[in-house]
């Protein structure tokens, strides 16, 4: 035999035929025999090893002690340098939170205030002034905790409502704007008129009047996966399930605009709220495909 | 590239080698627990030091511990095993019946030469048989040379024909 170790390879497939050749008949097929059955060997350990992993990672890591180059100083230092430079010319202090459609969305902001976004909602704020003037530009419905301190502003295309520490609901849409106030005081202002809001009381701007309501609850339905309607017309009530459950709702021309609907349905569950949507107005949803739904009038 | 040191990659060193460094240990010991504790402290071990320790070099570190570790334990019980259940049954082959209980005495004896192994013969046959590692990283793992390995399995499929034959 050429290599002593020939069995070795025979293990791993390496033998060339001429070598094994060289290897009585008799005692290959038993070297084969123990080749074959050993690999279908196996060790009966089953102890759960499912917390050792979590074991090792919190056990403690030693801090590596950094060597750095020349090379490497210079590359950070130039980092830093395009850091500031483009912080320089590029300085925009504006954050922005949007909500999708079929979503919801919490938000510290940097006074520790609260805001809890509906769906397709946005707010923006200067970061770079916040300390001092705490305002925030409001596209959709928002639900603010806002902690005390300066006043508070929330600016909307149709008006403005400032606070002091307090919690309330500003809701923006299409043809109107409703502010609920559950805590505290809140004013509400467009460019005509002021009214302030005490808890429990809610208003509603609208293009021509200004509606007053009262709320039985103490934070918005919608942060409790429901949403509320106070005499609400169809064509509202379609546009604020197609925002919340990010579905379409083909409406085939006009929507019947004589009913008004006051309720409450749920904000996670389709089947229902579109029924109970069907029965108020005597109407009927046709679904179309996954997400889009065409209305029916009787 | 992997980092021993990022938590997602050090989990794929864990689920890829936790099996077969506690089997190591367990063709050292012949005891579960024993086996089971000292690979925990290899991966500890291995956390510990892992930004010293380059990832390609992950492996082999980690039975360089477990193997540093067990030299210190001296328990040395019977190392049992047994056959993977066949995943399909072997009901299509022509093998008579005859055949079929020849081969089970077979697979008996080859357990009970398997245990008449010397030691260092044991482990790196186990290794190369049960858990497929290749005998370049069994030689790492024992601080030996390839060649040395080679040796052991060579002589290990040796002492097995011998013993298998003996018992004719």
């Amino acid at each position: 035999m050429k290599d002593e170790n020939y069995l070795a390879k025979l293990l791993t497939d390496e033998l060339t035929a001429t070598e094994k050749n060289k290897i009585p008949p008799e005692d290959l097929q038993i070297f084969e025999a123990i080749k074959k059955h050993s690999a279908e060997l196996e060790t009966p350990l089953n102890k759960d090893v499912s917390k050792m992993l979590a074991t090792v990672l919190h056990s403690p890591k030693k801090k590596k002690r950094y060597r750095m180059s020349i090379f490497q100083y210079a590359s950070i230092a130039a980092a830093v340098l395009i850091c500031i430079s483009l912080g320089i010319f590029l300085n925009n202090p504006k954050t922005t939170y949007y909500a999708q459609r079929g979503t919801a969305k919490k938000v510290a902001l940097p006074d520790g205030s609260e805001v809890q976004l509906n769906a397709d909602s946005q707010i923006s704020y200067n970061t770079k002034n916040w300390s001092k003037e705490r305002t925030i530009q409001l596209e959709g419905e928002a639900y603010f905790k806002v902690k005390k301190g300066s006043s508070f502003r929330v600016e909307t295309q149709k008006g403005t409502v400032t606070v002091l520490g307090t919690q309330f609901n500003v809701k923006d849409r299409a043809t109107s704007l409703l502010v609920t106030c559950y805590e505290g005081r809140v004013q509400v202002s467009n460019n005509n008129t002021s009214v302030i809001l005490t808890p429990g009381n809610s208003i509603t701007l609208t293009k021509n009047e200004w509606i007053e309501n009262k709320t039985f609850v103490n934070q918005p339905e919608w942060t409790q996966q429901q949403i509320r309607f106070e005499k609400t017309q169809l064509h509202e009530v379609i546009a604020e399930l197609e925002r919340k459950y990010n579905i379409t709702i083909q409406t085939n021309g006009s929507v019947n605009n004589s009913k008004y609907y006051t309720g409450t349905i749920p904000a996670n569950d389709l089947t229902i709220a579109l029924s109970v949507i069907e029965q108020s107005f005597k109407v009927r949803f046709e679904q179309q495909n996954q997400n889009s739904y065409t209305l029916k009038e009787h | 590239m992997y980092q021993t040191c990022n938590e997602h990659h050090f989990s794929f060193i864990f689920k890829t080698y936790e099996k077969s460094l506690r089997n190591f240990l367990y063709y050292k010991f012949g005891d579960e627990d024993q086996a089971f504790d000292t690979a925990q402290e290899a991966f500890i071990t291995l956390w510990k030091h892992c930004s010293d320790v380059p990832w390609e070099k992950a492996k082999g570190y980690l039975f360089t511990v477990a193997y540093k570790k067990a030299l210190k334990v001296v328990a040395h019980k019977k190392v049992v095993l047994q056959y993977a259940e066949k995943v399909e049954p072997n009901l299509s082959t022509n093998e008579s019946p005859e055949f079929l209980i020849e081969e089970a005495q077979f697979k008996q004896k080859l357990l009970n030469a398997i245990d008449a192994l010397k030691p260092h013969q044991k482990e790196a046959f186990l290794m190369h048989r049960i858990d497929k590692i290749k005998y370049r990283e069994i030689a790492e793992a024992l601080d030996i040379s390839v060649k040395a390995v080679e040796k052991r399995i060579h002589q290990a499929m040796l002492n097995l024909k011998k013993h298998i034959e003996h018992l004719h």
